[in-house]
């Protein structure tokens, strides 16, 4: 009795299948949940707004959450839950550099000073301080009546205790920020002072980083078992912290010194896929989906969501590794720079949400109007070309170009570079790697060009110099291996100093890397997100990429 | 190893209880021996993978100091005979190490309530494909309509063909997204509310596995229905759905373990996927993450947990045959 | 000693010889399932030869961004555009391309060397190279499979291609062949044993046939059958595990296209611009169905030819 099969029955049989699967995916499509039936990101563009205060570069929105007052919408909802792709890991500040890990510890965590987005510092935990006169001595009067989440009034001991262990520890991630600090102590309870070996100008900004939050006396002893349920004085406090950090829960912290945020619940969920989490987003049953890719965000535009451009303080770049090969040869750089369609970047990999940059400074940053963009970033083919002579590229030549899975941007930023090198006879092969295996061959040098964001947190220029121009200590110069003594000494101006100083310096750095172009920066950096309108008016992207929860109007 | 050298196997059967409990201790001995060799092969592979979990961990602005330092903490920095020795060690008291990128918590937190979640989902999946592939099996096979088995046949083709994710997916958009019928992903972490998130995902396996036992049931009804025994049954006298029932459908049932047996690996790698696309907490998130973020110990403690289920699962299955198929006894 | 699963994971075991029809019918029964077989073969051959051949004659190339993006499907693009703005049609015909030959070439690798270990298994002399195999091929069934693909994604790196063949393709081919092999092996193994100790094997060694005489020219017909069966179904699964690997941040990179990668890519698109993810899966579920077809044609055409021996 079996089956026989005729060639005939074989084709009747697929064409019947296919047709029924053309037919009921047509009839799905005419539901479709965005509304327009050719969704092109260039023409839905106009019609939907990207809200101005998450993408604005003079905003008032703060580095330091707490400060700025909600919108007038009504009254804000109970609770937020916003949704990413990573797991909360740890929320240790001295073991992470993950966003998920920043943004926790920065809404949990109380500091001595706050800062806000221009760097300007205000009363945290300490209501004053004074500095000694060669600037070496800085003593902090903390504030007479605040308490630790859980109550239990913050004195200096626990700030001495707290940065006692921060100096102690060798494996802590951000040493650095610590290098310079020599000694701290406690006169009486509400007295703190720290005594640096060498200026450290920046000091207070560091401060009111959420690495530097104070926990209670003898937390650290055991950190293992602290992190698991902390306690510190910031706007949350931890409720319930799951195991593989699938989610968190956060609560309102009654006893905190400063405005309360507006919503009382905040909720962090992992949800790892990106079409997940847009259809979360769209069932309700999360409230901010963040990063999406840039062609999908506008299925976050509907009558309860909104699309979300947020500009950062932040470039995409193209990195690159400056120690042999082709990429050695200035030339070459910057044939590759005139060959770059950075308006194509902008369109296919950003949605056309951007605006491309000529300088190392993204737009949102004030430094990038001392000297505006040097760096040309009209293409010019001929021009490449021409530079192209007496090169390695010369006659062609062949470019591993890295990014990260998972990233789409920077899989699509490649993808048009590789498009747009075709023309200058450069061939471009693009790698895929996971993020471990990128940062191993970005340390070790093993990678020619990289297409990767760089940004900071805070709009000064100190952490940025830092990763972007700076040959020894941090990232060497972007992982580039190009090195410049001038330009090492520029930057150490900058760091030291303030005012028309500082300017002259700046002006300074941008010459000399438009001249001799290590690396390539192409646009703005923006982080897309969706989010629902019922939580907009209270929840921000701030362009440190911090996830900020404004406080009730008065 | 000379336990496991054995003489040539004898060719008669010796009956009783006595083969079975040889057979059942010969078979604990091969398990002990597999479960041994995955345990090296994990520990090998997973120190083979390139990649630095200190520098996933401190991030690239880490200075080569701290990056040290915290390597001894974690004592990456000890021999790999070492470290092994230390696991091993670890592992005859039953302890599983610590995660060394989620400070504090142990490998066994991590590990058994994600793989709880998990394994509800796969032996549900198994559960519903099963009943449902017997019954639609039977129905290919017997039918006289010719177009129902065609029907069945090209049905189970197609979505054996199609990715769980991509069935996953659909089933997002078109039943949570659309009709509001079942949470769009997520966990609930008490029992009974659990059920409401697992339905969804677990439809978008039993698409992938039902059709392939579907398939296998058919085949055998067929296979047996033409044997002679059933001919001899249906010609003594008795009824047919009583030779159905009764000698069909035994025959039918022990491939199908098989079948099953063979593709549970297989089925936790498609959880993986599943997972991901309904956001649930189960052990392929885990070993996702840990994977990229170089966990040594959470990888090494996936792999010989899922792979002891695996094993235990085919030695249930085994003892199962054995007891139903009088043929297998003697066999040695 | 065998397992009872090996007992039965013998597809198709050749029942017990009965008096059978004389004559033409007993002729048609030999070549029953032949015409599925081939029926099925010349569908997924017809598929390949589709995919090498269509995109030659397309206007477009895989990589050139040549419309605005997610544009429906048109008279220009017949699948319409993808979120870079590239044709669909021309990308899922390519895609077929590294779909099929990897699917072929995998399970051929497996079912060459799984087969050859599994009967080299069942005839060794020495028990003890029997028990090791075995235990191998227990350990590698228990092992799972997702892990050793990351793992060897990681360790080989997706990074090279090399000329034609995409990125990402010897990490697949490798950790297919690794996840495999061992199933053919079982499968051989216990359809050797099967035959070994029977008089037809015996009457060789009395005729003093060399082992690898008795191994190649009748040991190997005989089990080959339901191994060649399994291989068939195997390659469909192999496809599906090959486009399920995007998940897992392995597979053929982009932007090679794929019909796994393809359909990854599509999946955030599919409520709205559902023909991205949609062009791929149809062609991959016509190769299924050719795979499947021809793997019964050729069980029921073994199991006949075996019947009749």
């Amino acid at each position: 009795m079996s089956w026989s099969a005729s060639p005939r029955r074989l084709a009747l049989a697929s064409g019947v299948t296919a047709l029924v699967l053309l037919v009921a995916s047509c009839s799905s499509s005419g539901s479709g949940s965005a509304g327009s039936s050719s969704p092109s990101p260039a023409s839905s563009a106009a019609s939907q707004q990207p809200s101005d205060s998450q993408s604005g570069s003079a905003s008032s929105s703060p580095a330091s959450p707490g400060s700025a007052t909600g919108g007038s919408s009504g009254s804000a909802p109970d609770s937020i839950t916003v949704a990413w792709t990573e797991a909360v890991a740890t929320l240790d500040p001295y073991r992470s550099t993950d966003n998920v890990t920043v943004w926790m510890d920065s809404l949990i965590g109380g500091q001595l000073v706050e800062s806000d987005s221009a760097g300007k510092v205000s009363p945290g935990i300490a209501e004053s301080w004074t500095t000694s006169s060669d600037n070496l001595t800085y003593t902090f009067k903390l504030r007479s009546d605040v308490t630790f989440s859980n109550g239990t009034p913050i004195t200096s001991a626990d700030v001495v205790d707290t940065y006692t262990h921060v100096m102690a520890d060798k494996a802590n991630v951000r040493a650095g920020e610590v290098a310079a600090w020599k000694t701290v102590s406690a006169t009486d309870p509400q007295t703190f002072a720290l005594t640096l070996s060498a200026p450290q100008p920046s000091l207070l900004n560091i401060l009111s980083q959420p690495e530097m939050s104070i926990f209670p006396k003898g937390s650290l002893d055991d950190p293992e078992k602290f992190f698991l349920n902390p306690v510190s004085a910031g706007e949350y406090a931890v409720k319930s912290y799951q195991p593989n950090g699938e989610s968190i829960t956060l609560e309102r912290n009654d006893h905190y010194y400063g405005p309360e945020p507006a919503i009382k619940t905040f909720i962090y969920k992992r949800v790892p896929d990106a079409a997940t989490r847009i259809i979360d987003l769209k069932s309700g049953s999360i409230d901010v989906a963040l990063d999406l890719p840039a062609a999908a965000v506008n299925q976050a535009d509907t009558p309860t969501t909104d699309a979300v451009a947020a500009k950062v303080y932040g470039n995409q770049w193209i990195w690159m590794n400056d120690r042999t090969g082709p990429l050695s040869e200035v030339n070459v750089r910057k044939a590759i720079n005139l060959a770059v369609d950075r308006e194509q970047i902008n369109q296919l990999a950003f949605a056309g949400k951007t605006v491309p940059v000529g300088s190392i400074w993204p737009v949102t940053m004030s430094e990038h109007d001392i000297s505006g963009d040097l760096i040309p970033m009209k293409v010019d083919i001929a021009k490449a070309k021409q530079l192209l002579q007496g090169t390695k590229c010369q006659n062609g030549c062949t470019l591993e170009i890295m990014v990260r899975q998972g990233v789409p941007i920077d899989q699509s930023s490649a993808l048009v570079i590789k498009q747009n090198l075709a023309k200058i006879g450069i061939t471009v092969n693009v790698v895929g790697v996971d993020t471990t295996t990128a940062s191993q061959n970005e340390s070790a040098g093993t990678f020619q060009m990289e297409a990767h964001k760089m940004t900071s947190n805070l709009d000064i220029p100190d952490n940025y110099l830092n990763l972007c121009c700076l040959s020894t200590g941090g990232i060497h110069n972007l992982f580039s291996g190009w090195s410049s003594s001038e330009m090492d000494a520029a930057v150490k101006e900058v760091l030291s100093n303030g005012g028309q100083a500082r300017t002259d310096a700046i002006k300074k750095i941008d010459k000399i890397f438009a001249d001799q172009l290590p690396y390539i920066p192409l646009v703005n950096y923006v982080i897309f997100a969706g989010v629902s309108k019922k939580v907009a008016s209270w929840f921000e992207i701030t362009p440190g990429f911090v996830l900020d929860i404004k406080s009730a109007a008065k | 190893m000379a336990t496991t050298l054995r003489t040539r196997p004898k060719r008669r059967a010796q009956p009783g209880s006595r083969s079975t409990a040889r057979w059942l201790a010969s078979r604990a001995q091969q398990l002990v021996v597999t479960v041994v060799i995955i345990v090296l092969v994990a520990f090998a592979m997973v120190h083979l993978l390139p990649g630095d979990p200190a520098v996933t961990i401190l991030g690239v602005q880490a200075t080569p100091q701290s990056l040290h330092a915290l390597r001894e903490q974690l004592h990456l920095n000890d021999s790999l005979l070492g470290q092994l020795g230390a696991y091993l060690g670890g592992l005859i008291h039953g302890d599983l190490g610590g995660s060394i990128v989620q400070q504090g918590r142990s490998v066994a937190t991590l590990i058994f309530p994600a793989l709880g979640v998990t394994m509800w989902i796969v032996l549900l999946s198994i559960v519903a494909s099963t009943v449902l592939a017997i019954p639609i099996g039977l129905a290919a096979a017997r039918t006289r309509r010719h177009l129902l088995d065609l029907g069945i046949r090209i049905g189970s083709v197609i979505l054996v063909a199609i990715p769980p994710f991509v069935v996953g997916l659909v089933l997002l958009l078109l039943v949570a997204l659309k009709l509001g019928a079942a949470p769009t992903g997520g966990w609930a972490g008490d029992f009974l509310g659990d059920w409401a998130y697992l339905w969804l995902p677990t439809i978008a396996l039993v698409a992938h596995l039902l059709p392939t036992l579907i398939l296998v049931v058919r085949e055998s009804v067929l296979e047996t229905t033409q044997q002679s025994f059933v001919e001899a049954a249906t010609s003594r006298g008795l009824p047919r759905h009583r030779v159905l029932v009764s000698h069909i459908t035994k025959n039918s049932l022990l491939p199908l373990i098989t079948v099953v047996g063979l593709n549970i690996g297989g089925l936790i790698g498609f959880t993986v996927v599943v997972e991901t696309v309904f956001s649930l907490p189960g052990i392929g998130a885990l070993l996702l993450s840990s994977v990229f973020a170089r966990d040594y110990p959470v990888i090494q403690g996936i792999v010989i947990v899922t792979a002891l289920i695996t094993v235990l699962g085919n030695f249930v299955a085994d003892v199962f045959y054995r007891a139903v198929d009088p043929r297998t006894r003697s066999m040695q | 000693m065998t397992s009872a699963i090996e007992h039965a994971a013998m597809p198709a075991t050749p029942p017990p010889a009965e008096p059978g029809p004389s004559g033409l019918r007993q002729a048609r029964r030999h070549t029953r399932g032949r015409s599925s077989a081939i029926a099925g073969s010349a569908l997924v051959l017809a598929i390949l030869a589709a995919c090498i051949i269509v995109p030659m004659f397309s206007p477009y190339s895989t990589s050139d961004f040549v419309g605005t993006p997610l544009e429906h499907p048109s008279g220009a693009h017949l699948f319409g555009t993808d979120d870079l703005g590239r044709d669909v049609f021309v990308r899922a015909f390519v895609a077929g391309r590294v779909d099929i030959l990897l699917a072929i070439t995998g399970a051929a690798i497996a079912l060459a060397i799984g087969t050859g270990l599994g009967v080299s298994a069942a005839m060794a002399r020495r028990s003890f190279w029997d028990s090791l195999l075995m235990r191998i091929v227990d350990a590698v069934i228990a092992f799972p499979g997702v892990v050793l693909i990351l793992a060897l994604v990681l360790v080989i790196g997706a990074a090279t291609s090399y000329g034609p063949i995409p990125a990402g393709v010897p990490s697949i081919l490798i950790a297919v062949f690794v996840t495999h092999w061992a199933v053919f092996a079982r499968i051989a193994r216990a359809q050797t044993l099967a035959i070994r100790d029977g008089d037809y094997i015996q009457v060789t060694r009395v005729l003093g046939y060399s082992r690898l005489r008795v191994v190649f020219r009748h040991v190997l017909p005989n089990v080959i059958g339901p191994s060649v069966a399994y291989a068939i179904t195997d390659a469909i699964r192999i496809i599906v595990v090959i486009s399920s690997l995007p998940f897992l941040g392995a597979g053929v990179e982009p932007p090679a296209p794929e019909w796994g990668n393809m359909m990854y890519e599509g999946r955030v698109y599919l409520a709205d611009a559902w023909w991205v993810a949609l062009a791929p899966g149809l062609l991959l579920a016509m190769t299924g169905i050719g795979l499947a077809v021809a793997a019964e044609g050729f069980t029921t055409w073994a199991s006949g030819t075996r019947k009749a021996r």
